[in-house]
């Protein structure tokens, strides 16, 4: 039995119990897009896993859990471990995917729909991610789990928290996909965090944004990867007027995995900030894939990414700008900046642009490379041993990115794993 | 001026220069049947009286090509459309009639003599004045070549492909396919399997060729698919600069060119490869025009070498062609110096591959687009770093600029670097010429389309410095001619 048969299987069952009404405009191009498709194994014309040996995916049957084990990630064990990580969040302030109780449910500053509320346009589940547009969305698409919710100006918290607290349990597969909507005017900061579990799972969560006009978001998202868990992680942003949205990644690579983010930039005059870091060491793999859609006039947008390779891991990075006809004066930026730290590391960067208007200005740039001998040597020379002036030279490299992290305890978390993360990275 | 005035005024203008170097010269051709088969490739091989060896590797080629899906083996991620090409219906081999073959320059077809002159290359005069040899490709044949002689002084083999199978059967054996093997990719695979004719230049060791070597290149019978296959050897510590300049008659129906070219550079030796292609680029509509498909390829073999590639590609209606080094000799360098123009509905999908193998490899690319029109201008580069390749180098810097708002600019990159002590760059921009720019030159006195020329050409400019001298004035002059009425 092929690996298609039996999510088929899965597909079908859950299209039984028909749990996702309001999701269906997605669920049934996702479940035959993926039944035709598979996952994105092709090696002609895939040009976004190219790089990547997606072979793992297929070599279990993963199902999805059951409640009982859902549950077992309990919200008091979850606020222990991102206390122990530094980050102390009250508990209004959280969401734990996957926590049937769902803590979340009843507060004023925000309205989660769940499945069959009553107003379900406000955020248009669905319509942001095209399940057509990659295997692993469709997959997402057909069988996912859903939380539906909007944010309004009443919110009063510093930031919301979502925490992805990962399966205790081998060959399982998580789905979930989450609809939010910013209303208008609205300002917020938005905490996404994946602890992936040293389980062999499955992970594809997909989340959807959309910003109406004039609101903004900033969005901090931590992908803290196992040796042994896959993650492919997928965010889709619709803004609109005025928008503006920024996101800031900080991911260690799972055994395979990605960070997937794709702006669709439709309102004039919106604004977009990507930044991010990756770590990827052992023999690990990671993606990351950046699109920003320019399809109106007068938008703004900037992605700068920076990679550290130890081991024999592998990391991709391809973005693209995309300026459609017609979306003139538009200003974006693109950037991403690597050290390969060790013989066997791979970096493969593919920075493209599309532009198909004239008014434009738009440029990328992208390095790879060691860390500078002359700085290193000049450090060496004040008495610094070899690897600690290394080191230096990489927290150096890294807190650039991190320093551009608004949220305090996301700022201070990420700070403490880069601390945790760079001794275990084999600088030879 | 507001920007949207701008607009408006090149929209207006945005009319193409009528193709300058269009007509058909009468000559009488030798052609087989269209199609392709076993028993076409039999003929050309016979008709070349060629050896049983290169028989047996187009037919290795043939059959290789033939196993391949039309859909699966043509390649799909270049940014071009152009309807199915339907390769039984191309005549594969055309020869102008040589059952005379002239033994000099004064036996040349008089008729043919002077389709050069139409291009502004008097073989005669201009190729000694300007210390140019010319070996003139006439569709598929060599007819004319000069300064053989001279050449032959210095140990330098310059002829036609054809000549070289048969006077130096050795070398074309030993680097035939060696760099681009016949199963390298659709298009050179059908070229390995049916090509014609092309150039072949051998520099013997320790010698610096004096002059700069030329071929033009034209396509002339009516649906006929050329297929240069050109080789160039550079022995230890010798240089050569080859040029190769190409200009096409109009045809309604659409041209296939698929050509390939093989350098190879051996220990300290340098070749320098020009490249001016002004092919027929189709109507303002589009219809007809050149599909320019062309593997170029060079490897840097010896421990030192050297090559580079320098293109000017303003014609075609169809550009897919990638000049690109194999640097596998340490210490070797690569570099590419291009600028693309596309105007009214030409497509380019242009670029270079850099393969560092050797130690302390290092490469250089310097890639210019201008899209005008409803063209569409693609860079698209690849930078490999092998694990093998210490202390590996590249510069990469690719603009790109656009005029008019139905026209499109497009970068895409490669960079695949395995090695950590691997050093690599790559910076690109896209922009339209700037409106401070224009009006400053505007203040001056300058006509807008004055202004722009000037400030395409100084920013084209890093690359035409590449070009031989006479070569960068030709290269000015049909940018301008190629521009002229879309900028204004």
């Amino acid at each position: 039995m092929s690996y298609i048969d039996h999510y088929k299987k899965l597909i079908e069952s859950e299209l039984k119990s028909n749990k996702n009404f309001y999701f269906m405009r997605a669920v049934a191009p996702g479940a035959d897009y993926f039944i035709e498709n598979g996952f994105p194994l092709k090696k002609k014309g895939n040009e976004r896993w190219k790089y990547l040996d997606l072979r793992n995916v297929t070599s279990s049957n993963f199902i999805k859990s059951i409640y009982e084990e859902r549950i077992s990630t309990d919200f008091e064990s979850v606020l222990e471990k991102l206390n122990s990580c530094g980050i102390n969040i009250v508990e209004d302030e959280i969401l734990i995917v996957g926590d049937e109780d769902n803590h979340l449910a009843g507060r004023n500053f925000i309205e989660p729909e769940g499945i069959g509320a009553s107003s379900p346009s406000k955020t248009n589940i669905g319509e942001i991610a095209n399940p057509e547009e990659d295997g692993f969305i469709a997959l997402n698409a057909a069988v996912a789990d859903i939380t539906s919710f909007w944010i309004d100006e009443n919110f009063s918290k510093k930031a919301l928290n979502i925490v992805f607290a990962g399966q205790s349990q081998d060959e399982r597969l998580v789905t979930e996909r989450m609809c939010i909507k910013i209303l208008k005017n609205t300002e917020v900061t938005i905490n996404e965090i994946h602890f992936d579990s040293n389980f062999n799972t499955l992970n594809i969560p997909v989340l959807e944004i959309h910003l109406d006009k004039d609101s903004k978001l900033i969005h901090n998202k931590v992908i803290l990867g196992s040796e042994k868990d896959m993650n492919f992680n997928f965010t889709r942003v619709f803004q609109e007027e005025g928008s503006s949205y920024q996101n800031n990644s900080f991911c260690h690579s799972p055994s395979i995995g990605s960070n997937d983010i794709k702006v669709i930039m439709s309102g004039e005059g919106s604004e977009c900030d990507l930044r991010g870091i990756y770590f990827t060491n052992n023999k690990n793999q990671f993606n990351t894939h950046i699109t920003v859609d320019h399809l109106a006039p007068n938008c703004k947008s900037n992605q700068f990414f920076k990679g550290v390779l130890s081991d024999e891991s592998k990391a991709v990075f391809s973005g693209k700008i995309f300026v459609e006809k017609g979306a003139q004066k538009t200003y974006a930026t693109q950037k991403d900046l690597n050290l390969l730290m060790s013989k066997g590391a791979e970096i493969d960067t593919k920075p493209s642009l599309e532009i198909y208007a004239d008014d434009v200005e738009c440029s990328h740039g992208a390095t790879a490379g060691n860390v500078d001998e002359n700085t290193l040597y000049y450090m060496m020379s004040r008495g610094l041993k070899k690897e600690t002036a290394t080191r230096m030279l990489v927290r150096g490299f890294v807190d650039e990115m991190i320093n551009s992290i608004s949220d305090d305890k996301i700022r201070k978390f990420a700070s403490n794993q880069t601390e945790l993360i760079l001794p275990n990275l084999a600088f030879k | 001026m507001t920007s949207d005035n701008n607009s408006i005024s090149r929209k207006t203008k945005l009319e193409d220069k009528d193709y300058k170097w269009g007509f058909t010269t009468d000559v009488e051709t030798e052609v087989v049947p269209k199609g392709l088969s076993e028993e076409i490739i039999n003929i050309i091989s016979s008709k070349k009286s060629e050896p049983k060896w290169l028989l047996d590797w187009r037919l290795k080629a043939y059959k290789h090509w033939l196993a391949q899906d039309k859909k699966e083996g043509e390649p799909e991620w270049a940014m071009v459309d152009y309807p199915d090409i339907n390769y039984q219906d191309i005549h594969y081999y055309a020869a102008p009639n040589l059952s005379d073959a002239p033994k000099s320059l004064e036996d040349v077809d008089p008729e043919m003599l002077e389709a050069f002159e139409k291009l502004g290359i008097p073989l005669e005069e201009r190729a000694q004045l300007a210390g140019v040899a010319v070996d003139a490709v006439f569709d598929s044949v060599s007819v004319a070549t000069t300064y053989e002689k001279q050449l032959k002084e210095l140990g330098i083999i310059f002829c036609s492909f054809s000549e070289a199978v048969k006077n130096h059967p050795d070398l074309i054996e030993k680097y035939l396919g060696s760099v681009v093997p016949y199963s390298d990719n659709y298009f050179a695979n059908l070229n390995s399997a049916v090509f014609s004719d092309g150039s072949f230049i051998y520099v013997p060791p320790g010698v610096r060729c004096p002059i700069e070597l030329m071929t033009y290149f034209r396509i002339n019978t009516a649906d006929t698919g050329q297929f240069e296959r050109t080789l160039i050897v550079a022995d230890k510590d010798s240089y050569v600069s080859y040029l190769e300049g190409c200009t096409a008659p109009i045809r309604k129906s659409s041209q296939l060119h698929a050509a390939v070219v093989e350098l190879v550079a051996l220990e300290n030796a340098e070749i320098k490869y020009s490249t001016l292609q002004n092919w027929y680029p189709g109507t303002k509509e589009g219809v007809g025009g050149v599909y320019n498909f062309v593997t170029k390829r060079g490897k840097c073999l010896g421990k030192g070498s050297k090559i580079s590639w320098t293109q000017v590609e303003t014609g075609s209606a169809i550009t897919w062609k990638y000049p690109s080094v194999i640097l596998q000799g340490d210490d070797s360098v690569g570099e590419f110096y291009s600028v693309a123009l596309t105007n009214n509905r030409q497509q380019a999908d242009t670029g270079t591959k850099m393969i560092h193998i050797g130690k302390n490899t290092r490469s250089n690319i310097v890639a210019k687009g201008i899209s005008a029109g409803e063209g569409n201008n693609t860079y698209r580069g690849q930078v490999k770093v092998l694990p093998s390749a210490e202390n590996a180098q590249n510069f990469t810097q690719c603009d790109s600029l656009l005029i008019g708002d139905k026209c499109g600019a497009h970068t895409v990159p490669y960079i695949e670097v395995k090695n950590p002590s691997a050093k690599l760059e790559h910076e690109a921009s896209t922009s339209k010429v700037s409106d401070d720019q224009l009006f400053y030159l505007m203040q001056r006195g300058l006509d807008e389309e004055e202004a722009h020329h000037m400030i395409i050409t100084g920013w084209s400019k890093e690359v035409f410095k590449e070009l031989p001298f006479e070569f960068a004035v030709e290269a000015g002059q049909l940018l301008k001619v190629s521009l002229e009425g879309a900028v204004g």
